[in-house]
């Protein structure tokens, strides 16, 4: 009888030494809110810097793995639209920029197991069980567009403005917070679809 | 012209009102200019806090919560940071410098900072304005203290008093580490942020006064004298937060994300000045208040204008009357007021702008060393012309009013007076 009582009690406490192990692993998960993206300006010198993140929704309009050939042909336009920076971000003419180079990445975040292995081996797995993504699992798929831009320009301190085309390419795109580390110091701006400009006189 | 000189003349026969009018006009206007010069300039001194750190690390929170706590001293920490985890931030090859802070216990209401010498030459404020010392140096000793120019101000310290530390943020503490006093080696200026209401202390200190406390209260069986504990091994085991400084710009982004995904210890890093802006938004609102505010005192001068007008038309029929008997037209009675509330109202903006700029440019040295708000004596800006342009057309609009009586009375009295 106390033999038979023993083991469940040495069952539960293995059990919980495993739940415990888990705890240890890392889950973090950042904040994504969809039509509010982030742009981050950096300027050194001539060289022009930047940062775009926006949710696979402001940009494609979905978030799942791209399955069928028309959310493919929607991911290679938007990538197309991505690259050309100047036209998503158009400084004054006066300062003379040019693209030097542009970094397009989509990346995939699940919630239920944001552990954080590696984002690659993330969109990997996402591919594997691409039927069974729908909300009712329980599992929400988030995508989001990573975009670096440099620009080389010749006269950075004659950027008075800069005119948002993004908001014209990308419908669902409603909001992008805006930071920018200038000569002059970092400042920070909310930019709106209906009010695709921003004034930076006197920062740069 | 011939309108403008009959205004004037009018205008000089009853000099007292006239003066007196133009009198409060010109101290709205002063009001309204003034309020404006003291809101950029308190968004100035509000953004040049902090200058040239490119981001301050602490443990995760709000953007805000971090802002305030770390260089305003409001709040307090919701974690530390360990000093491994700083270690392993400072090892970064993008970092050109990083200075720690520790914060917790205070000094007669104003906060003790533990930090690092560097600190005295890094943190910039002002457009990148060091700190500079009033009197005496950076801590060289175990039990130095560095204090900001208001707690020197109100305390009354001078170099080489002797300080001791309270243990908690409280104004009154019953806590104190008066076994450690410090001594004071520096003053600094003053620099009208909240480095003025600090008491800066070395980390290894901060760690010393500690040395033999437990669970927030002194263990008299493990008490540590002050010249015992130089000897131990004061490396501190947590810090408040770091202000960092980065090789290139371009980096600060890159940084941050790093910061903010480190894996071992949940971070937060922020750009200061762009939090410092996301906070002046939040205090923005009062700004606004004080912009309607100046604005109605302009309308109520304008009204009293308008009153001081009317009133006198009744006295000036006689006056009005000889104009159209030599023949005015009742035109020009109507143009004649209009051109008297205008010319009060230009004099009266012109005679504010001028005491305006005559009070900033005699109060602006005192307003900078006893608040720290330095208010930039320039030209108005192409916005505030167009607001004193406004005033001025609305002061020939507003004589409209007695002018149109004036016409109808001129109209209807022809040249008797009946009195």
């Amino acid at each position: 009888m106390k033999m038979l009582r023993t083991i469940p009690l040495a069952a539960l406490l293995s059990a919980c030494a495993a739940s415990a192990s888990q705890a240890d692993e890392h889950r973090q998960l950042g904040a994504h809110v969809h039509g509010h993206g982030k742009l981050n300006i950096a300027v050194e010198k001539n060289v022009l810097a930047i940062e775009l993140e926006a949710p696979g929704a402001d940009i494609v309009g979905f978030e799942h793995e791209a399955a069928t050939a028309e959310d493919k042909t929607k991911l290679e336009k938007a990538k197309a639209t991505l690259e050309k920076g100047l036209e998503l971000f158009t400084p004054d003419s006066a300062a003379g920029c040019k693209q030097t180079s542009v970094k397009v990445a989509l990346e995939a975040e699940h919630e239920d197991e944001a552990e954080g292995k590696g984002k690659e081996e993330h969109a990997a797995k996402a591919k594997d069980q691409k039927d069974d993504h729908d909300h009712e699992e329980g599992e929400h798929h988030h995508s989001e567009f990573h975009v670096e831009y440099a620009f080389e320009c010749a006269a950075p301190d004659k950027i008075t403005n800069l005119t948002f085309g993004y908001f014209k390419a990308f419908p669902n795109a409603q909001e992008l917070d805006v930071s920018v580390i200038a000569p002059k110091g970092q400042s920070s701006y909310e930019v709106k679809k209906d009010k695709p400009k921003l004034e930076l006189k006197g920062v740069m | 012209m011939i309108i403008v000189r009959l205004a004037l003349q009018s205008l000089a026969n009853r000099w007292l009102t006239a003066c007196l009018t133009i009198l409060s006009i010109a101290l709205s206007v002063m009001l309204l200019l003034g309020v404006e010069k003291v809101r950029t300039g308190a968004r100035q001194s509000f953004a040049n806090t902090i200058s040239g750190t490119d981001l301050i690390v602490g443990a995760r929170s709000g953007n805000l919560n971090l802002l305030l706590y770390s260089v305003f001293r409001i709040g307090n920490a919701t974690n530390n940071i360990t000093w491994k985890t700083y270690q392993d931030i400072k090892q970064h090859p993008d970092i050109a410098w990083i200075v720690p802070i520790s914060l917790g216990d205070s000094h007669r209401g104003f906060r003790v900072m533990g930090t690092v010498p560097e600190y005295f030459t890094h943190y910039h404020y002002r457009r990148g304005q060091p700190l500079a010392f009033s009197a005496g140096a950076p801590f060289s000793d175990l039990f130095d203290a560095v204090i900001g120019a208001d707690v020197a101000a109100q305390l009354g310290y001078r170099l080489g008093d002797r300080i001791v530390v309270a243990h908690g943020a409280g104004a009154v503490s019953f806590l104190e580490h008066d076994d450690k006093p410090f001594r004071v080696s520096g003053i600094l200026a003053k620099t009208g942020t909240p480095v003025d209401r600090t008491v800066h202390v070395s980390l290894e200190a901060i760690e010393a006064i500690h040395v033999d406390w437990q669970s927030g209260a002194r263990d008299p069986t493990k008490a540590v004298s002050a010249d015992d504990v130089r000897r131990m091994d004061l490396t501190p085991k947590a810090i408040t937060a770091a202000f960092v400084g980065l090789k290139s710009r371009l980096a600060a982004f890159r940084v941050q994300r790093e910061i903010n995904n480190y894996r071992q210890e949940p971070l937060s890093a922020i750009l200061p000045g762009a939090t410092l802006q996301e906070l002046w938004g939040l205090v923005g609102t009062a700004e606004t208040a004080l912009s309607a505010v100046s604005g109605m005192v302009v309308i109520t001068a304008l009204l009293g204008m308008v009153t001081m007008i009317l009133t006198t038309l009744n006295e000036r029929r006689r006056e009005m009357a000889i104009l159209r008997s030599v023949g005015a037209r009742p035109s020009t009675i109507l143009s004649l007021l209009v051109v008297e509330a205008g010319v009060l109202t230009l004099l009266g903006v012109l005679v504010g702008t001028l005491l305006l700029y005559g009070a900033l440019i005699g109060l602006q040295p005192y307003i900078d060393r006893t608040y720290g708000l330095h208010i930039a004596v320039d030209a108005p800006s192409v916005d505030q012309l167009k607001i004193l342009g406004g005033i001025v057309a609305a002061g020939f609009f507003a004589g409209l009013l007695p002018a149109l009586r004036a016409y109808r009375l001129s109209l209807a009295d022809g040249m008797t007076v009946r009195t």
